[in-house]
């Protein structure tokens, strides 16, 4: 009896452990697994490395260059590490003595916490000169650890700054956005590099490894390898680019060269600045200097600076003319003066330019043509064509936080300064003076418009890994304006090759090309004023924004060459010899095939 | 003055299990030292059939140090041991009457009875499945002796 009595206590217990077995074993398995894994499983995830971008003819844009990054164990500065720490920083400093042991240490307390298990990051980029002599005494070291770290430069430098973009150190703002960035560190913050970031930074791969209780590596348990070194070919030539910078000189603004479908050969802001030295860092002092230049270095002028578009804006209206409550013959007497709600405006010739037609008033530039026209079209007119033909719109070029400009309208004012509109206002917009603003590239765009009759969308973007890039283009013009449009390329074909276009005497180009000068006022000039100052006579601020938009081959159209030079004066003086060289340019690096130039 | 024989028995398992959980330590170091699980199976069998209390709990005891030594379940050998001396045990000696055969199929129920029990307990209840190796065919080999001086 005892010993049944005994032999079923034993039973019972047996029974009751085997419950519980069932109950952590069978029941709890999904939790307890995991919670074991989390022990002993440890995911790490594998950096990409940043896509490459290239020029059309494949030159090498944007690469990385090999180079390593030193970690350094955690916890060493607790009490009882502490000597280790020192050790290590002074080993460090002692075979790599370019290393600032402040900026070590202030890199090493900003992540040190005692919930980090991970190495820190100490020194972001070496060399890989530099290091190779010293890695193997370096990596023998249990508490240091190198890894390779790639770092972008830029081979150009400063040519095409603003359109390429650079990469730099990631902040929190960005990595809230994407928290990949906390683990690859670099992102796009302009440019190329920022819109297609997504695409050039890849995709991180994966370690799942497992380790033991001190955290140290065991086994691997799987490898996903990252996707990375991604190619973004650009619709760019660098050999162009780097000549219309040499053109650039000394001068401030923008040039664009585009294919009259959209593909960008050239595009450049000016003045620029290089590219690597955001990757490695710069001194306060030197980026204090950049910013603080009143030439706006930073600034992307093709598609962040808003510029008053002074005559280019001509064709684009002159076709909205004709084709609304205008027909091409119509014409005025240009007396240079039109008196308008208690001002005078004037046309930019003193004597005036007579009989003026729609041809002579784009080929002279004569401003009266435009007042007056204006006056019959209205504004309303005026703004909601210039709309549709894709002013005060984003040309939706593949480059990050593209400015629109304004069309201004009566809604416009009453909205933004909630004022009334004057019919001045009309007769100022049709100069593309006054509130007018547009972007150097939206005047490409329009000249693109005018040259094919089809508004293309620019982009750099010729390839995406192997993806090649489709011209993509809006129609935006009526069968009335399409009919009417060689009314306008006429015109500004004459601009460039009659003897009285104001472009023609500036010009130099082998190629045969149509455009339109412009020479957009920064101040008002007094109603008193009996002679008006030559544009080299008023102070550098004061002078007019040059601008020369044209295409070309006039014939058959396959560039838009567009240059704005800020307060550069006269137009066609400033700008029009750019725009040639830049023609003679295309034709030597075979881009246009012209066997001979039109006779004027 | 005499010792009462209660009490030099009681001495005497004493010294046993205190034996045993020696050599139970030194076989878990030494495998060609058998375990003696035969050997305390049929120890076992005997306590229960004499209904020697004393003898069961020692030799639970023993059992319990075994299954702590290798890892098993605690009780798992004592409730085993218990099935096959209750439903298998009458069962052989109902077929067979040859004592050899008998104290064989002791010796294998013991081993690789046990075994395929924790397997299946194992198995029920995703545990570790216990090992077995050919060093089981040895100790059956010397625990068949030891079972027949018994």
């Amino acid at each position: 009896m005892k010993i049944k009595f005994i032999l079923l206590l034993f039973f019972s217990i047996w029974l009751a452990l085997l419950v519980r077995v069932f109950f952590l074993s069978v029941e709890s398995n999904s939790f307890y697994t995991k919670l074991s894994e989390k022990n002993t499983i440890k995911y790490e995830r594998i950096a990409p490395v940043r896509g490459e971008i290239v020029d059309n003819k494949n030159r090498p844009v944007a690469i990385n260059k090999l180079g390593f990054k030193i970690l350094l164990a955690p916890h060493l500065t607790y009490k009882k590490h502490k000597e280790q720490f020192e050790e290590e920083i002074k080993i460090l400093k002692k075979l790599l003595p370019s290393l600032d042991l402040i900026k070590i240490r202030k890199n090493y307390k900003k992540k040190e916490s005692y919930y980090n298990h991970n190495f820190i990051d100490i020194v972001h980029f070496i060399p890989y000169e530099e290091i190779m002599p010293v890695y193997s005494i370096l990596n023998l070291r249990e508490n240091i650890k190198i890894v390779p770290a790639p770092k972008r430069y830029y081979p150009y430098k400063n040519i095409a700054a603003h359109t390429i973009g650079y990469v730099s150190r990631a902040n929190q703002k960005d990595i809230d956005k994407d928290k990949m960035l906390e683990l690859i560190g670099y992102t796009g913050k302009t440019g190329i590099e920022k819109y297609y970031n997504k695409y050039l930074q890849g995709t991180p791969g994966a370690r799942k490894i497992q380790v033991n209780a001190k955290n140290q590596e065991i086994a691997e348990l799987t490898y996903k390898s990252a996707d990375e070194d991604r190619k973004l070919t650009l619709t760019l030539d660098m050999e162009l680019q780097s000549y219309i910078s040499n053109q650039f000189e000394g001068k401030v603004g923008a040039v664009v060269v585009m294919d009259v479908n959209g593909s960008i050969l050239s595009a450049g802001s000016f003045p620029n600045y290089d590219l690597n030295i955001f990757v490695s860092g710069m001194s306060y002092k030197m980026y204090n200097d950049l910013s603080s230049s009143l030439d706006h270095p930073f600034t992307n002028k093709l598609i962040h600076g808003l510029y008053p578009p002074g005559s280019t804006i001509k064709p684009m209206l002159g076709l909205l003319y004709i084709t609304t409550k205008l027909s091409p013959s119509w014409s005025v007497t240009c007396k240079s003066k039109l008196p308008l709600g208690g001002r005078i405006y004037r046309c930019w010739k003193k004597r005036g330019h007579e009989k003026t037609n729609i041809t002579k008033a784009i080929r002279e530039s004569c401003d009266d043509y435009f007042y007056k026209g204006s006056l019959i079209l209205g504004n309303k007119k005026m703004s909601e064509g210039l709309k549709r033909f894709g002013l005060s719109a984003k040309t939706g070029i593949d480059l990050p936080n593209e400015f629109i400009g304004v069309v201004p309208s009566r809604e416009w004012k009453r909205k933004k300064y909630n004022r009334n509109w004057n019919i001045g206002e009309t007769a100022n917009t049709a100069i593309g003076q006054g509130d007018f603003l547009t972007t150097p590239l939206q005047i490409a765009q329009q000249t693109a418009l005018i040259a094919t009759g089809r508004l293309p969308i620019p982009h750099l973007a010729h390839k995406i890994g192997d993806v090649v890039v489709q011209d993509t283009y809006r129609e935006v013009l009526t069968d009335k304006e399409l009919k009417r449009l060689p009314v306008i390329q006429k015109a500004m074909y004459q601009v460039c090759n009659n003897l009285k276009g104001t472009a023609t005497h500036y010009l130099h180009s082998r190629v045969t090309i149509a455009g339109k000068t412009g020479t957009a006022q920064v101040i008002a000039i007094k109603q008193d004023i009996k002679k008006r100052k030559l544009e080299h006579e008023l102070a550098y601020y004061n002078r007019s924004h040059a601008w020369f938009t044209s295409y070309g081959p006039y014939k058959n159209p396959q560039y838009v060459v567009m240059a704005m030079v800020e307060h550069g004066g006269h137009g066609g003086h400033a700008a029009g010899s750019i725009v040639s060289n830049i023609y003679n340019k295309l034709l030597e690096l075979g881009y246009i095939k012209q066997k001979k130039r039109r006779k004027r | 003055m005499q010792r009462s024989i209660t009490h030099q028995n009681t001495v005497e398992l004493f010294a046993y299990v205190v034996f045993f959980i020696f050599y139970s330590s030194l076989s878990s170091i030494y495998p060609f030292l058998p375990p003696m699980f035969a050997v305390l199976f049929v120890l076992f069998s005997k306590a229960l059939k004499r209904e020697d209390t004393i003898s069961v709990l020692i030799l639970s005891f023993c059992l319990v140090i075994f299954e702590a030594n290798n890892g098993y379940i605690l009780f798992s050998s004592i409730i085993y041991f218990y099935i096959l001396y209750k439903f298998i045990m009458p069962r052989i000696k109902q077929n067979f009457s040859c004592h050899e055969c008998i104290k064989i199929s002791n010796l294998v129920l013991a081993y690789l009875g046990y075994f395929l029990f924790l397997t299946l307990i194992s198995n029920i209840f995703l545990l570790t499945t216990p090992e077995i190796n050919y060093y089981i065919v040895y100790y059956i080999v010397i625990e068949f002796f030891l079972v027949s001086l018994l």
